[in-house]
């Protein structure tokens, strides 16, 4: 009769499995404001990005926009760029011609800590 | 190129310490930067605006501050932690473009692209990965054999026509002479300053002269190193690639003292904070020491002090990643070197002998018990430095105030091995 505790190859489920597809590409993030509740991402989570990733046309992104980093979602519409945020205070940045904009990552999940 | 069959590549990261920092801070792009040694001593890495206003490598930032304050140059203290860890991740990228890998550095690796016809496309396409991967910029140099691959890198970056890859393997003879022709012979792997004055005392100023000597003449002149590099020069694979990195063997964490060291207790505080930075490397890459080395010494530039240096390395009694076990053997090491009346000014702890933890027989360890219980305080200890940075708990014995800790006035934050120094994103 076979015995499954004595079958050591079992492994448990490994969170950082699901989390991270690129291994050398994926760094961990910290998001700081609330521009993007609407979209779950909200003050204090841990975003997990992916550089491996190409952004699509809805993705949520890091960029450098003005010499710091954001939290945006990066939208094509028309041929010109917006990055959108996900709270009714903040309106839509819409790129201007020539002003250029750097993806450094998408954005692949967020960890919100549920209090206890 | 004469000799067609081998194509092995060096890449390397372009002023790797600054790309890794830029990575996190878009703020010092186009900005002079410049990364200093401990102690926020000399300058190890320089970025293009630096080198183009002609700061050489190892300038001390002292000497280096009323340039700094004129053209605005940023001085960043070493942050090891980022720089090790974008290196695993370029590695492992890079790893996979070829059959075998050697690491050479933390910043460069040589590969092994077998024997195809062109890969010049191939170093492209390392350039687009490792940029769009991890955003740092690397050149790559591509010939027949190791030597020549490392001068090609070299010419990957001086020469902008090869785009940041340069394959000799695909230059014409009629091009390589005069190119060759053009190259100091000081910039050969493996040929030092002196050794460069040697080769132009006899007429040798040149890579292509190099190449063209007799190999058995510059063994006889010279020696058989040197000839090996004449050969090497002329596509004749001497070198083989090495499957490990050298790093991994052996870990050490030395320091030069700010100020002289006499008292033996201040001596031992400074030993076991190698000891935990030591260990926790060894922990970090899952393996145990079996012998630890331990070296105190005078500095031999201060000639009117009584010189003294002396090591000693201790077998330990069983493969350990144990801080404490590895605190007792560099203690018990201090006690039988030390002598009084020194002005002690640098010191280290080297881990020997290193192994997989985990490939280890179990029956090697003398008490499996005590094995669990240490490593169960070693796995709380790591996280708790993790968590709270890694000067929070000290083994006893090695004193409160950081005085043996690098003066590093400038650091970034580990962005991507302590959880408290993740970047942020603004949301809005």
């Amino acid at each position: 009769m076979m015995n499954p505790l004595q079958d050591e190859a079992v492994d448990g489920l490994d969170l950082t499995q699901l989390l991270i597809e690129h291994r050398e590409a994926t760094f961990f993030w910290r998001v700081e404001g609330s521009a993007m509740d609407g979209l779950g991402i909200h003050h204090g989570d841990l975003l997990v990005v992916d550089r491996a990733v190409v952004p699509g046309n809805g993705s949520v992104v890091i960029a450098v926009l003005d010499g710091g980093f954001v939290v945006k979602q990066l939208v094509r519409r028309g041929g010109a760029v917006i990055l959108r945020s996900a709270h009714p205070d903040h309106p839509e940045i819409r790129l201007r011609p020539g002003q250029d904009l750097e993806v450094w990552g998408v954005v692949r999940w967020s960890v919100h800590r549920v209090v206890v | 190129m004469t000799c067609h069959g081998q194509n092995i590549a060096l890449i390397d990261g372009n002023n790797f310490y600054v790309s890794c920092e830029r990575v996190f801070d878009p703020g010092l792009n186009r900005k002079p930067v410049v990364v200093l040694s401990n102690n926020d001593g000399c300058a190890v890495a320089r970025s293009n605006e630096v080198k183009a206003l002609g700061v050489k490598m190892g300038e001390p930032w002292f000497r280096l501050k009323p340039l700094a304050q004129r053209h605005g140059i940023v001085g960043l203290s070493g942050n090891h932690a980022l720089y090790v860890d974008m290196s695993r991740r370029m590695m492992s990228l890079l790893a996979g473009f070829g059959a075998r890998q050697e690491v050479y550095s933390i910043d460069e690796c040589f590969l092994d692209l077998g024997t195809g016809a062109d890969v010049t496309e191939l170093g492209n396409n390392m350039r687009q990965e490792v940029a769009r991967c991890l955003g740092l910029p690397v050149g790559v140099g591509i010939a027949s054999t190791k030597t020549l691959a490392k001068l090609a890198n070299h010419l990957s970056k001086k020469r902008p026509e090869y785009n940041g890859v340069c394959n000799l393997n695909m230059v014409p003879e009629a091009e390589l002479l005069p190119l060759l022709a053009g190259i100091d012979v000081g910039e050969v792997w493996g040929v030092g300053s002196r050794l460069a004055e040697g080769l132009r005392a006899v007429g040798i100023a040149h890579v292509l002269a190099l190449r063209q000597a007799d190999p058995r003449w510059l063994r006889r002149r010279f020696s058989v190193v040197m000839e090996r590099i004449g050969l090497e020069l002329r596509g004749i694979s001497c070198l083989q690639l090495g499957e490990i990195a050298a790093s991994n063997q052996q870990i050490q964490s030395t320091r030069s003292f700010g100020k002289p060291v006499y008292d033996f207790d201040e001596l031992a505080e400074a030993v076991l904070t190698f000891v935990r930075r030591a260990g926790q490397r060894l922990r970090r890459q899952g393996s145990v020491a079996g012998a630890l080395h331990l070296f105190i010494r005078t500095s031999p530039f201060r000639e009117g002090e009584p010189q003294y240096r002396q090591g000693i390395t201790l077998t330990l009694p069983t493969p350990t990643a144990d801080e404490l076990q590895l605190a007792n053997a560099a203690k018990r090491g201090l006690e039988a070197v030390y002598r009084t009346g020194y002005a002690y000014r640098r010191a280290g702890v080297l881990l020997l002998e290193l192994e997989n933890a985990r490939t280890l027989a179990r029956n090697l360890f003398a008490d499996p018990q005590a094995e669990r219980k240490s490593q169960a305080l070693m796995t709380t200890l790591d996280a708790m430095r993790n968590r709270f940075g890694s000067d929070i708990i000290h083994v006893a014995g090695e004193g409160r105030q950081r005085r043996w800790s690098t003066r590093a006035s400038n650091r970034s934050p580990c962005y991507t091995t302590r959880w408290a120094d993740l970047p942020t994103a603004r949301a809005g």
